[in-house]
């Protein structure tokens, strides 16, 4: 394992000028992510949850401060390989979902797929449209979907959706899986399931999941929690100290 | 509820402000529907009426009597009979006679080779200018010397079209050749006349040619030139105004026939106002603008209405949860109605009064613009059109209301429910029926995309591919007429007949009586290739169910050295006896093709008899003195029998003027040029069905055909020098009327097609702003609807050039789609107007590959240019904002 942290912000800031006013969305934060953890961001609205998601993400980029992924400062990549970087380091589960209308299910995963690519049994990348949706298949059947392959978002379940917006975030393999409250639009039950289903891809990938929510409980099932609160930010590394089943809220 | 209808009244403004660029394209469109509509519907109106008010200050005639081709009346006998009709028939308003002659002219001309003199034909009118302008029938419209309008010696009026052409003016002088005689007269006016606005010579020279000079003069000296001493030959009556079309018809027809009794038939058919010939053709070109003025509009305006039918649909659709509010909060459904309905009622309103104003301006410039290439006065009356304002703003605003209304009426029906449910599906995916087809499992991904969204609101594709379609109708009518007259035109003179110099005689010219020794003569010229000699004919061909006017050219050999016929069939053997070709619009005029028989009309000649009893005369002296004495003195008495008076022998400008008998003829050929109502054959078969061979076959062997023009090739068309020689040279032979070169003739051709090109380039701006302004609206609509989407997408890392790709497949697609849609109906179009409106004129529909090009690159670069505001859109997109939003 490499000794730089796979997310390091320093001193990053974030300031929105809406006419003469300036909201301080994020200030001064500094941090460190390391590989593999399962990440919880939480915080009441209007900390900036979804806004450190965005810079860690290069949805969006700082106003001071620097953030480094791998080692690499993001903060001042241009348009283009800012989509370059997230195609290629990024996975994103959205809170609604955002599954491509017009594809199905094992489309939308190999949408991701096709972005950058599968390793193919030959070990070379491979554009190929079989390879890519063998790999897609593969990746429904890990979140439980196979029966749903050919099917159409609209054809869906709130939580069929979201676990096929996992599977495409995770099936082109990138160190950093993004999501900003990926059980908000769920009901209790589907939620529990979804996130159960993330932690668990994230024991096996041993990728690491940020997720964003104002949920406090969620805490109790992260490795590492970000607190954002009015005043500032904390965070504490935590052992889950409770099954997902067990949570309620 | 107070507080939400002025939230409601100010949302409104919002969304349109909002929505700028795509509701200026939707104002727009109707500003574009509604003007097309009054521009041309009142500039086809206000055409009539310049032209009316034109026709009332010069009182045009409503009809007109000709003699038969050799017959002249004596003025003072037939003044009493219509004296005494006039006095039973009180409806019977003015009635003057005149004396119409052939006449030609040596006018010099700028041109970019120098001044050159060249040789024109025209027609010499002869007026009593004892009537006052109001009392005179087919008056004037003075451009110059307007201080002194009654000719005196030697002087005349000039027709202004000629004028303008040759650049002449008040006191310049005209030299001019009548009854082969040859007069310096000094012009004294330029005038405009009603018989002339478009100068056409006759039916059967269709083409309008102003290099065709008509000349005014008082009667006196007309029948002094043409030794026509107190005779005339064209009656031209004006009745009374406000004659319903029976009694008018009636009153001529009786009119008609008391003449004849009264001077045993010497006059051919009347011709009424409709059929004269300048007025039945600017007839024809304003009934084309009216065609257009019906066929633009609808395409406009149908655009129109379904672009607004997408936007409003969309916006219903976005505001779904705002009418579920305030539906929710009481509002009644006609509330939520009407708030939907006043976006469409203010384009409606706006565009339509904007539309109209508009109108009004351009049409008077439509007036203009075709006065101005007709060589027309410039009597511009622009009239304000109250039906026409009327059902332009009727026809606008309820077109956008409507379209308006379905989804107003939908948002109605969204129940509260439902709408603050808010998640919408913007079409639902689906396979497409192109992958269902052929069973395609794995697409690329950034194809499949594409693909499927255009099978996602198949309604709304359609929609954008008809409107690319209409689009691209236009730009088909506009390239075809462009293309098919250009190249129809081109290929007649280049390659079917690619004569270099015409010489028209003042009437016939007969084979014996020095046709042969002009051609002998101009043969030997240096650089004469060939020389055919022709008859021209007026004539009526007709089969079991139809009759056409129709111009025979009859060649004296059945393979002419300057004319190559382009065979779309032909028999075995050309030109036999009794056979005729046919031009192939003539073909399809007359439902014929190669092996019908067709029965022909043909002209009696004048004088047959008289030259007969000479040539029996001449018997006795073949006895005494032998052949060649008896053949000279043959020739001699018929020469100056015929010479005795050369306008005699001349056709009047209709064929209605002909005396016909008729004779069976077949069909050999039918040949592609671009002349309506033109048939070829050959000089013997004519001669023999009126009998004149009879004289070649006698005891003199004097052949007496008629010809009525030589066609010239040279060997060098490039060198003017020569051409100007033999130009000159057969200029100082008998009896020439007028010499035309080949490359002028097709110059002033191309001059008459310029107020057309101007109509086609008009048409194809139109065309493309309309193709602008379609696509846009619903590439932008497109894009709105699919922000989210297309947010995600980037989100993900999808660059911009493949996003960019995934969306210029799909309307690419559409565009290829609409392009094809609109092919066969521009075709089909073009074909009916050019059929319809053209009818002496033969183009088959054309459409050249550089036009094919242009037209599908223009089209595609339109699209791609309509793309760009939306993309611009799409690429500035907050994307965190975007993805997040909870529907688009
Ligand atoms: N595009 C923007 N323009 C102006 N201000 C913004 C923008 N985006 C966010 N903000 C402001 O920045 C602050 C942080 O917003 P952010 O969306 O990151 O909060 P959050 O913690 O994600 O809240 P929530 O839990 O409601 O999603 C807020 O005060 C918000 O109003
Ligand atoms: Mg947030």
């Amino acid at each position: 394992m490499s000794v730089v942290n796979l997310i390091n912000l320093e001193n990053v800031s974030k300031y929105y000028t809406m006419g003469e006013v300036q909201v301080n969305a994020l200030s001064d934060l500094s941090l460190e992510i390391d590989r593999g953890k399962f990440v919880v961001l939480i915080g009441p609205s209007g900390t900036g949850k979804s806004t450190l998601l965005n810079i860690i993400s290069a949805i969006d980029t700082p106003s001071k401060g620097r953030i480094l992924i791998e080692g690499v400062d993001i903060s001042f990549l241009t348009r283009k390989q800012r989509a370059q970087f997230r195609r290629h380091k990024i996975g994103f589960i959205f809170q609604f979902f955002n599954l491509l209308p017009t594809l199905t299910a094992v489309e939308n995963v190999e949408f991701g797929l096709a972005l950058v690519g599968v390793t193919n049994s030959s070990g070379n990348i491979s554009y190929d449209t079989r390879d890519i949706h063998s790999t897609a298949l593969g990746w429904l059947e890990k979140v439980g979907l196979t029966h749903r392959a050919n099917h159409f978002p609209s054809q869906m379940s709130g939580g069929e959706q979201q676990r096929v917006a996992i599977a495409r975030a995770l099936a082109k393999d990138p160190p950093i899986i993004i999501a900003d409250e990926p059980t908000g639009n769920l009901d209790f039950r589907t939620g529990i399931k979804v996130l159960k289903l993330m932690k668990e891809l994230n024991k096996q990938t041993q990728k690491t999941f940020i997720i964003a929510t104002h949920n406090s409980q969620l805490a109790k099932i992260a490795d590492y929690v970000i607190s954002l609160q009015m005043g500032g930010v904390e965070t504490y590394d935590q052992i889950p100290k409770e099954d997902l089943d067990n949570l309620i809220w | 509820m107070n507080f939400l209808s002025q939230y409601w009244r100010k949302k409104l403004i919002g969304d349109i402000k909002q929505q700028k660029l795509l509701f200026s394209a939707l104002f727009f469109l109707c500003i574009f529907g509604v003007g097309s509509y009054v521009t041309l519907t009142m500039g086809y109106t206000n055409l009539y009426a310049s032209l009316d008010r034109i026709y009332a200050t010069t009182n045009f005639a409503d009809v007109e009597i000709n003699t038969h081709s050799d017959i002249w009346f004596n003025i003072s006998e037939v003044e009493s009979f219509v004296k005494n009709f006039s006095k039973q028939n009180p409806e019977v308003g003015t009635i003057n006679f005149r004396l119409l002659a052939a006449s030609g002219y040596n006018s010099s001309i700028e041109t970019k080779d120098g001044t050159r003199f060249q040789l024109t034909a025209g027609r010499a009118i002869g007026i009593d200018w004892t009537f006052s302008q109001t009392e005179m029938v087919n008056g004037f419209i003075f451009t110059e010397g307007m201080e002194n309008p009654n000719p005196v010696n030697n002087s005349i009026l000039l027709e202004a079209h000629y004028a303008r052409t040759y650049d002449l003016h008040v006191n310049d002088s005209l030299q001019t050749k009548i009854n082969g005689q040859e007069f310096n007269l000094t012009i004294q006016g330029i005038v405009y006349n009603p018989e002339s606005l478009i100068v056409i010579p006759s039916r059967h020279d269709f083409l309008p040619n102003n290099r065709f000079g008509n000349i005014y003069l008082p009667l006196r000296a007309l029948q002094e030139y043409t030794n026509l001493t107190d005779l005339a030959n064209n009656i031209i009556i004006k009745l009374a105004d406000d004659l319903h079309d029976e009694a008018r018809s009636s009153i001529v027809s009786n009119f008609y026939r008391e003449l004849n009794l009264y001077t045993t038939n010497s006059f051919a058919p009347p011709i009424f106002q409709e059929y004269q010939v300048s007025n039945w053709a600017i007839n024809m070109d304003l009934e084309e603008i009216n065609k257009i003025a019906i066929v633009l509009p609808i395409l406009i305006l149908g655009v129109a209405s379904i672009a607004i039918f997408i936007t409003l649909n969309r916006l219903v659709q976005s505001q779904r949860r705002i009418i579920g509010i305030a539906s929710s909060l009481g509002y009644t459904p006609n509330d939520i109605l009407l708030h939907y309905t006043s976006f469409s009622l203010i384009l409606g309103i706006l565009g339509s009064l904007v539309g109209i104003i508009l109108g009004i301006l351009l049409s008077g410039g439509i007036t203009w613009v075709y006065a101005y290439f007709m060589g027309f006065p410039a009597i511009i009356s622009v009239e304000l059109q109250l039906e026409v304002i009327l059902s332009a703003f009727f026809i606008g605003v309820s077109v956008t209301f409507i379209s308006g209304l379905i989804p107003a009426v939908k948002a109605n029906l969204i129940s509260p429910r439902e709408a603050l449910q808010g998640n919408i599906t913007v079409g639902k995916g689906r396979f497409s029926f192109i992958e269902k087809l052929l069973r395609i499992r794995s697409f690329r991904i950034r194809f499949t995309i594409p693909l499927r969204n255009l099978f996602r609101q198949r309604s709304r594709t359609i929609a954008t591919i008809f409107a690319i379609s209409a689009s691209v109708m236009i730009l088909v009518v506009s390239g075809a007429f462009n293309d098919s007259i250009n190249t129809g035109i081109s290929k007649q003179f280049s390659e079917t007949s690619p004569y270099h110099l015409t010489v028209s005689y003042d009437g016939f010219k007969f084979a014996d009586l020095g046709l042969l020794d002009d051609i002998a003569f101009i043969e030997q010229l240096p650089g004469v290739e060939s020389v055919d000699p022709v008859l021209e004919l007026p004539s009526i061909l007709e089969t079991s169910s139809r009759k056409e006017e129709a111009l025979i050219i009859a060649w004296n050999s059945s393979s002419p050295r300057a004319h190559n016929f382009q065979w779309t069939s032909k028999g075995d053997q050309l030109l036999p006896n009794s056979s005729l070709i046919l031009t192939s619009g003539l073909a399809r005029t007359l439902g014929s093709s190669t092996g019908s028989i067709l029965s022909y009309g043909y002209p009696r000649i004048p004088y047959l008899n008289s030259a007969f009893e000479i040539a029996n005369a001449t018997w006795n002296i073949w006895f005494t003195f032998g052949e060649e004495r008896a053949r000279n003195e043959t020739l001699d008495e018929i020469y100056s029998l015929i010479t005795r008076n050369k306008e005699r022998l001349s056709f009047s400008q209709t064929s209605e003027g002909v005396n016909l008998r008729n004779a069976d003829i077949t069909v050999t050929g039918v040949s592609e040029e671009i002349w309506g109502s033109v048939a070829y054959t050959t000089v013997q078969t004519l001669t023999e069905s009126m009998g004149i061979d009879i004289f070649k076959n006698s005891h003199l062997d004097i052949d007496l055909s008629p010809y009525s023009k030589l066609i010239l090739k040279v060997k060098n068309p490039n060198n003017l020098t020569i051409l100007e020689n033999i130009k000159t040279e057969i200029s100082s032979l008998s009896e020439i009327r007028s010499i035309t070169f080949g490359y002028d003739f097709r110059t002033s051709v191309n001059l008459t097609m310029t107020a057309f090109n101007v109509i086609v380039t008009i048409f194809i701006i139109f065309a493309c702003i309309l193709a602008g302004a379609a696509i846009f609206t619903t590439i932008h609509i497109n894009f709105q609807e699919r922000a989210r989407e297309s947010a995600t997408m980037l989100t993900l890392g999808l660059s911009d050039q493949e996003f960019l790709f995934i969306i210029t497949i799909e309307n690419v697609f559409q565009t290829i789609m609409g392009i094809l849609g609109g092919i066969l109906p521009g075709l089909l179009l073009a074909d009916w107007i050019l059929s319809n409106a053209l009818r002496t004129f033969y183009f088959r529909i054309i459409v050249t590959p550089q036009t094919w090009i242009i037209l599908w690159f223009g089209v595609l670069l339109i699209v791609l240019i309509s793309q760009i505001p939306a993309i611009i859109q799409g690429v500035k997109m907050d994307l965190a904002e975007v993805t997040k939003e909870f529907s688009h």
